[in-house]
């Protein structure tokens, strides 16, 4: 289970928007937001890596099915019908305008705005739009169309997290002592600990009988 | 007199060096003719890529011999230097540590052999390098005999180096390893970086220029593993305001709004710490400078620290902070002399989390008093911060290769008391094989259970530990190939411990074996 905080503010045009949050394409949150808010929530998160056997970047075929998805947007703002805009513009300039304002999200802790940031804005066409409208752009944090921001993560959370925010990818010819695209990058660690653990086992299987009088000498 | 103040590889190659810059603001407030020579990065930008410049690492780290192409290779570089050390008379030489020393020797010999009535003087850290128990001769002396250099300078060179070109050479430090300890450091001149073109570095940020300040010397802590104490036997350090003033001169001069502090611990003094951050606070807000600084820093007691400590570090640009966490036992940090715990690692990165600060933790597994249930609590480490791996406020993690006896360490002086024995494995030192004992290959009778085998062991256990929660180890394969080496080490140190087969013939049937 993971814990989900959200803190957000909201404009008012005609009427409060409505935040919606769903988790794994369940709602979870569906109601009006007034001013500020304050949410935390339990998520019931799709099976772990361990459980299901699946290698830590999950790059393999079935990675979806155990990839969580977190999806937070705005419904109910008018563009039009019924000859009602939840945007009041006077000389050209907005005066008034429907929104949600994201300030902080996170999982265990951990912020996850930059990663729901990361991914574009994807509006929801909505009546009254003009049908050229774009349908998803890079956001800042605002919902100012009916629409959502979303992210995937995976369990143990934390790794995943860690993953998506840090790890980049690879340049080797840069300094060594500050070589920073190395760091999540294991293949190389990895043989190497395999090259000593044979070495290990050698002496295990050749030397255990020198090794102990060396130690006990 | 004129004099070329140079630096030599290995160092840094993201900022420039600091040692000679102060040398050459000392000789210039002397009255004397100076100018500086970075060996170091232009050897890099010689070479061209940082692959090549980094194979030179075995090398200069003795662990291995260097090729007659390799020194070929060095010599034709030196030698583009020769008309232009021609110029001086007085040739200073920078030697940082032992990863100096085979350079030096070559650009010495070069000058020796191709250039006539040069005066040169070594100093730095470097010069007074011994190895354990072998204290007869330090690299100064073993180059004065040589007839390689004229004078060595050991400890701080402020005041000395005023001295020797004074010729008043009968001074603590002057071609003898027992400097005094300068006492007041507000005194001392800035380093002076107007003497490098601050273009050619390769910093850690392209266009960002960094460099680095000295804050205070010697360390409030005793940690049994180290050699600080040595050097500086005593615990001195500027006042907050009088480093405050320094950044803020640098970035007047040079624009530079980046720092990296060779301090031992940066926030050694918390009172000098905090007036630092007060004033550099102040002047970030004042004129809008987006000063970042970081170096060693030390996890202290929570009630050590005033409210809104780390508020104000954050405010005055800290940014990362390289920790000596060690391990995950709270006995054996104890042990080390390190006097702080878990919870204070914990109540810290806390604390560096909410303020956006970044650390890296600095481990040493296999401490002479490591029992399992000490390596159990370093391996509980890693699930249980790993929180602020995914937050960020942790960068990096470095586990070293092992512990290893120093010279003039705590715990060089407990090796009799804790029973400590070096199996006979030989070393390479300067790629001359010597008969030192390796410092690496320890056991003792206290611990018995911690033989090499078991620290090899247990390294690799961390290390796959950190993997399995992806936490950021830093240099990890190059680690580990140093790991590998010893592993290989000792696994030669039995085999030739392995009695040799000897011929038998059975009377019975006159068969020969082999037993």
């Amino acid at each position: 289970m993971t814990q989900l905080h959200l803190e957000a503010h909201a404009d008012f045009c005609n009427k409060w928007p409505t935040l919606m949050i769903t988790h794994n394409g369940k709602i979870i949150h569906n109601d009006t937001l007034e001013d500020k808010i304050i949410l935390d929530y339990t998520l019931q998160d799709r099976q772990s890596w361990e459980q299901s056997d699946m290698l830590r970047d999950c790059d393999v075929a079935n990675a979806n099915e155990i990839r969580n998805n977190l999806l937070v947007g705005m419904k109910g703002k008018r563009f039009g019908a019924n000859n009602v805009w939840d945007t009041v513009m006077d000389g050209g300039k907005m005066v008034e305008d429907l929104e949600i304002h994201l300030d902080k999200v996170t999982l265990d802790d951990v912020d996850i705005l930059d990663l729901l940031l990361d991914d574009n804005y994807y509006v929801e066409f909505t009546e009254g739009m003009q049908d050229y409208h774009k349908t998803n752009f890079k956001g800042n944090g605002e919902l100012a169309f009916n629409g959502y921001y979303q992210m995937n993560y995976q369990i143990p959370l934390y790794e995943s997290l860690t993953n998506q925010k840090w790890k980049k990818p690879l340049e080797t010819d840069r300094g060594y002592f500050s070589n920073d695209t190395q760091v999540f990058h294991y293949d190389d660690e990895m043989q190497e600990i395999r090259e000593i653990e044979e070495i290990l086992k050698e002496i295990d299987e050749k030397f255990s009988d020198i090794r102990s009088k060396t130690r006990n000498t | 007199m004129k004099n070329l103040v140079i630096s030599v590889p290995r160092l840094e190659i993201h900022r420039p060096p600091i040692s000679t810059a102060i040398v050459c603001n000392v000789i210039k407030q002397a009255g004397q003719d100076v100018q500086a020579l970075d060996l170091n990065i232009n050897f890099l930008r010689w070479l061209g890529k940082h692959s090549e410049y980094y194979n030179f690492d075995q090398i200069w780290d003795g662990e291995r011999a260097i090729t007659d192409s390799e020194r070929e290779l060095c010599i034709k570089f030196i030698s583009q230097y020769k008309d232009k050390i021609d110029l001086y008379n007085v040739i200073w030489i920078s030697v940082f540590g032992g990863s100096c020393h085979l350079f030096t020797e070559l650009l010495c010999d070069f000058i020796r052999t191709h250039l006539k009535n040069k005066t040169i003087i070594l100093g730095g850290q470097g010069v007074v390098t011994y190895h354990v128990g072998k204290y007869a001769e330090n690299f100064g002396d073993i180059m004065k005999r040589k007839g390689l250099c004229d004078i060595y300078i050991s400890g701080e060179g402020e005041e000395t180096v005023v001295k020797v070109l004074n010729e008043d050479l009968n001074q603590p430090g002057v071609n003898n390893p027992k400097p005094l300890q300068l006492n007041e450091l507000d005194n001392l001149p800035f380093p002076d970086y107007g003497y490098y073109n601050l273009d050619d570095y390769d910093y850690l940020t392209p266009n960002e220029k960094e460099v680095f300040i000295v804050g205070s010397r010697g360390c409030v802590r005793h940690c049994t593993y180290c050699d600080v104490a040595r050097h500086w036997p005593k615990f001195r350090f500027r006042s907050g305001n009088n480093i405050a003033s320094e950044m803020i001169n640098h970035y007047e001069k040079h624009g530079v709004e980046r720092f990296y502090f060779t301090d031992s611990l940066i926030n050694g003094s918390i009172k000098a710490f905090h007036d630092m951050c007060t004033q550099l606070a102040k002047y970030r807000n004042d004129y809008k400078v987006d000063f970042r600084w970081g170096g060693q820093f030390i996890f202290r007691p929570k009630r050590q620290l005033p409210q809104g400590h780390y508020d104000m570090v954050a405010e005055a640009g800290g940014d990362t902070f390289y920790v000596g966490v060690e391990t995950g036992s709270d006995k054996v940090r104890w042990e080390m002399d390190k006097k702080f715990t878990n919870d204070d690692t914990e109540w810290q990165l806390e604390e560096f989390s909410r303020n956006k600060l970044h650390c890296f933790f600095l481990m040493l597994v296999g401490y002479i008093t490591e029992t399992k249930q000490d390596q159990q609590d370093t391996l509980d480490m890693f699930p249980r911060w790993k929180k602020y791996v995914a937050d960020g406020t942790i960068r990096g993690i470095d586990f070293g290769v092992s512990l290893k006896f120093m010279a003039h360490t705590p715990l060089e002086r407990m090796i009799d008391s804790s029973g400590v024995y070096f199996l006979d494995a030989g070393d390479i030192y300067n790629g001359e094989t010597t008969s030192n004992k390796d410092t690496n290959l320890w056991q003792c009778t206290t611990n018995p259970d911690l033989d090499v085998y078991e620290r090899l062991r247990r390294r690799v256990e961390v290390q796959k530990e950190a993997i399995k929660h992806n936490w950021p180890v830093w240099r990890g394969p190059t680690r580990l190939k140093a790991v590998k080496l010893l592993a290989m080490k000792y696994r030669d140190y039995l085999a030739d411990l392995q009695p040799e087969p000897k011929l038998y013939v059975e009377e019975s049937t006159g068969y020969n074996w082999f037993k």
